[in-house]
């Protein structure tokens, strides 16, 4: 939420390379952070009970990597998006499959998307899957369908996107008032840019005003 | 801060609540300004968070609907400085149309209560109108010292009139590419008449009309002017004002309007002291107005000159000392050369992207040659953003190689050119990140085959402390965007455009990076519905989807030609504010059903 980009937009050269990695400080306070959470309700006071900390993250974060808003504390508890999903990655580490012998001519690297997470085992023997599969069809399907369908315009599906390399805008301008220019100095075009303005030229002369006038009696 | 991070055990001796009282963390915490800092500082305990807030005396709101204006100032009391972001940056490029929201309404009716401190306000893309600025004038006028509306839109000069008169101690006024009604030039007399502090003046890139007399008065009004970026103003009318702003440094704006007329810019005697220079409709003819002062520049703008590759090359080897370069790709490779053998302080280099017509540019733009130029030349940059016609590997390499010092690092490969060298760009892109520790920011935007799911998995990979992305046509599959973000740690906003990745994919990407809280897309494989993108679903996170408009497809049919808005755009954000309550209809909030 407040999070600063340090350099803003960038205006002076030399302020930014202070920040340029998170600071021993930063470490220190998420460290300092870290422990006083796993010693709730010890001897430091003002801490326990308060709700300020996350839940502990249930893989092994770096220190301060990741860390909740402060003004967040009402979110303890629903941190987890899908709480009611089975987590594969757990049920593959508890059960016999990950200790499949590399030796096995049938092993290929498995990638999992499930539950909002992406294992990859590397050697996972083929007859396993189905195994895993079931599981998961079995533990996921309610959780699958929570979300109500919406009908949204959306583009043709599978639509690969076909786009053009957006230009800044005051470049543009630029760009737009320099072809004017030069259409307003070509010779025989000044008398007939009158006649039969295009929309650009058009917009060219409200945007240049008097240079545009003065450019073309210069070439006459 | 430097030093060794203590062990816990050590720390708790030194810092347990009950031993260091409330006001020895006040003095100390006063002396600790890095954003990044003060966000670990409040999240150690209650007692850090409550003193962070009541000594923190900057914020910057990434994004103007992520918090709720009126508990953000609440909780900082003693805010002196805030800055707030609206539209996302795909606005600058013409992507967002002007009625998306980011209203500056909500955030300085909030300020009108009373915020003791507040003197500097910089909102960035959003819709300010006459009326909010009378409101803030009304509230915070007296105390106001900066002023900056950083490409904002919907106000006139009315309401500068009014800060004008009524922010007395105004240091900074910054209206730079705001798109502003103009109703008169009595806006800048007003303010050379009734200030006297000015420091900074800029409306550079407005379509704003004054009078030279004006800014001459203002010269001599504020004797402290510094720098001055304006409008569009012929500079043989500019005498006056650079005879009296004897302090200034910095100008741009201005124009040459008689391309080819020496003798009416030969009185134009810029001040003892101007060393940034950015002069509009410059041309081979007039570039010799800076060569008595080239060898003080620190900053020089070519973005919107009319010289050709050889003038670039003439002028740049008259500039040793700048710091910074900004110029369109019309340098070409012999230029960058000249930079490379001439700039060795170079700390900024922007190469911008010129007309695609052939025969406007007399060469072909920028490659590898000259990238590997500059980066061999120039060891002290920090920020690249490059607009280039060619690429390879090798050059990639090289700016790792010789340029550690890059914290925002951006290249983008133009389309047009048919053939391109070495794709594609994996392993380039690795040597860089894997050198360039320093990046913060990074941005690469290629062309369909440029970078393989495997150069997308060492993006993410080598990520380190990166930021902010910008990527676009890169990947080849969905598992290269899942092995990406897994790598991706620290990444807090995203951008992606025109990637062929599914909306399951993006969903499932955007749940593996816990530092993600901002992402925009814009060209991927989009379904019918739509309804993939709820996987992303989550407490305090906001999903606005934007179909394309009607007007461009229609466009787009009878032209044959894409166009930027085809395409639809998605907009994924952490918010602690709940939904925006002001979607325009053709923006679409996505939540599953309660």
């Amino acid at each position: 939420m407040t999070y600063a980009e340090g350099e803003g937009s960038g205006k002076t050269t030399m302020a930014a390379a202070k920040e340029n990695s998170k600071s021993s400080f930063a470490v220190t306070c998420g460290l300092l952070s870290r422990y006083l959470r796993e010693n709730k309700g010890g001897a430091l006071h003002g801490l326990a009970g308060l709700g300020m900390a996350p839940p502990a993250p249930a893989t092994a974060v770096p220190a301060g990597a990741f860390q909740p808003p402060t003004t967040m504390n009402l979110l303890s508890g629903l941190e987890d998006p899908k709480p009611d999903t089975v987590d594969v990655e757990l049920a593959v580490h508890k059960g016999q499959l990950l200790q499949a012998p590399t030796g096995n001519q049938d092993a290929h690297q498995l990638t999992i998307f499930y539950g909002g997470k992406v294992v990859v085992v590397d050697n996972f023997p083929s007859t396993e899957v189905k195994a895993l599969l079931q599981m998961a069809n079995a533990a996921g399907d309610a959780a699958v369908d929570r979300a109500v369908p919406q009908s949204l315009p959306g583009p043709a599906e599978g639509n690969l996107p076909d786009l053009p390399i957006a230009r800044r805008n005051s470049l543009h301008r630029f760009l737009e008032k320099r072809k004017g220019r030069i259409t307003a100095k070509a010779p025989y075009q000044a008398n007939s840019s009158s006649s039969a303005p295009s929309k650009q030229a058009n917009g060219d002369k409200f945007w240049l005003g008097l240079g545009q006038e003065v450019a073309i009696k210069q070439e006459i | 801060m430097g030093g060794e991070v203590p062990s816990p055990r050590r720390l708790t001796r030194a810092l347990s609540s009950s031993d260091v009282p409330d006001e020895a963390l006040h003095l100390v915490l006063a002396h600790v300004d890095a954003p990044r800092d003060r966000e670990a500082a409040s999240l150690v305990c209650r007692r850090w968070h409550r003193i962070d807030a009541l000594t923190r005396k900057h914020v910057t709101v990434g994004f103007c609907y992520a918090a709720r204006p009126a508990r953000l100032l609440a909780r900082f009391p003693t805010l002196e400085s805030l800055a707030i972001k609206g539209k996302p940056r795909a606005a600058m490029y013409g992507l967002i149309p002007d009625d998306w929201g980011a209203y500056a309404a909500p955030w300085v009716a909030a300020l009108a209560a009373p915020l003791d401190c507040l003197k500097a306000l910089k909102l960035r893309r959003m819709a300010v109108s006459d009326d909010d600025v009378a409101v803030l004038v009304r509230a915070r006028g007296h105390m106001l010292q900066e002023l900056r509306l950083d490409k904002c839109s919907g106000f006139s000069t009315d309401a500068l009139r009014l800060v004008a008169r009524s922010c007395r101690s105004l240091r900074t006024l910054f209206l730079e590419e705001c798109s502003i009604t103009d109703k008169g030039g009595e806006w800048l007399h007003e303010l050379a008449t009734n200030n006297s502090v000015l420091v900074t003046l800029n409306f550079y890139m407005t379509e704003l009309k004054v009078a030279p007399a004006d800014l001459e008065l203002l010269a001599k009004n504020c004797k402290s002017l510094l720098s001055l970026k304006m409008s569009e103003c012929d500079l043989s009318d500019l005498v006056g004002f650079f005879k009296a702003a004897n302090a200034l440094e910095d100008f741009a704006g201005g124009a040459f309007y008689e391309v080819g007329e020496l003798t009416k810019y030969e009185k134009v005697k810029f001040p003892p002291r101007v060393c940034f220079l950015g002069l509009t409709y410059m041309g081979t003819n007039e570039m010799p107005v800076i060569f008595p002062f080239s060898a003080s520049l620190k900053k020089l703008d070519l973005q919107y000159t009319f010289l050709t590759t050889e003038d670039h090359c003439q002028l740049i080897s008259k500039c040793p000392n700048l710091f910074v370069l900004e110029v369109r790709n019309v340098i070409g490779d012999r230029g960058l050369q000249v930079v490379g053998d001439t700039c060795k302080k170079l700390r900024r280099l922007r190469i911008e992207r010129g007309d695609d017509e052939p025969g406007l540019e007399e060469e072909q733009g920028v490659s590898q040659l000259g990238l590997t130029a500059v980066a061999v030349g120039c060891r002290d940059l920090e920020y690249i953003a490059a607009y280039v016609s060619d690429i390879t590997n090798g050059a990639l390499e090289s700016i790792g190689t010789f340029c550690q010092n890059l914290y925002d690092f951006r290249l983008v490969l133009l389309d047009r050119q048919k053939q391109v060298t070495d794709l594609p760009l994996d392993n380039g892109v690795r040597a860089l990140l894997r050198s360039c520790t320093k990046l913060r920011r990074f941005a690469f935007y290629l062309r369909p085959g440029g970078l393989s799911d495997t150069g997308l998995e060492y993006i993410g990979q080598y990520s380190g402390n990166i930021q902010y992305m910008l990527l676009g046509n890169v990947g080849e599959s969905d598992l290269g965007l899942i092995r990406f973000a897994i790598g991706c740690t620290n990444l807090r906003k995203l951008e992606l455009r025109s990637c062929c990745f599914s909306e399951r994919a993006l969903s499932l990407a955007v749940l593996q990076m816990p530092s993600l809280r901002y992402i925009w897309v814009q060209g991927y494989k989009a379904s019918a519905t739509g309804l993939e993108l709820l996987h992303m679903a989550r407490p305090f996170w906001n999903i606005e989807f934007t179909p394309p408009s009607p007007e461009s497809m229609l466009r787009m049919a009878v032209d044959r030609e894409p166009c930027v808005d085809t395409q639809a755009q998605i907009l994924a954000y952490r918010s602690l504010a709940g939904q925006r309550s002001d979607c325009p209809d053709w923006v679409t909030p996505l939540h599953p059903a309660a």
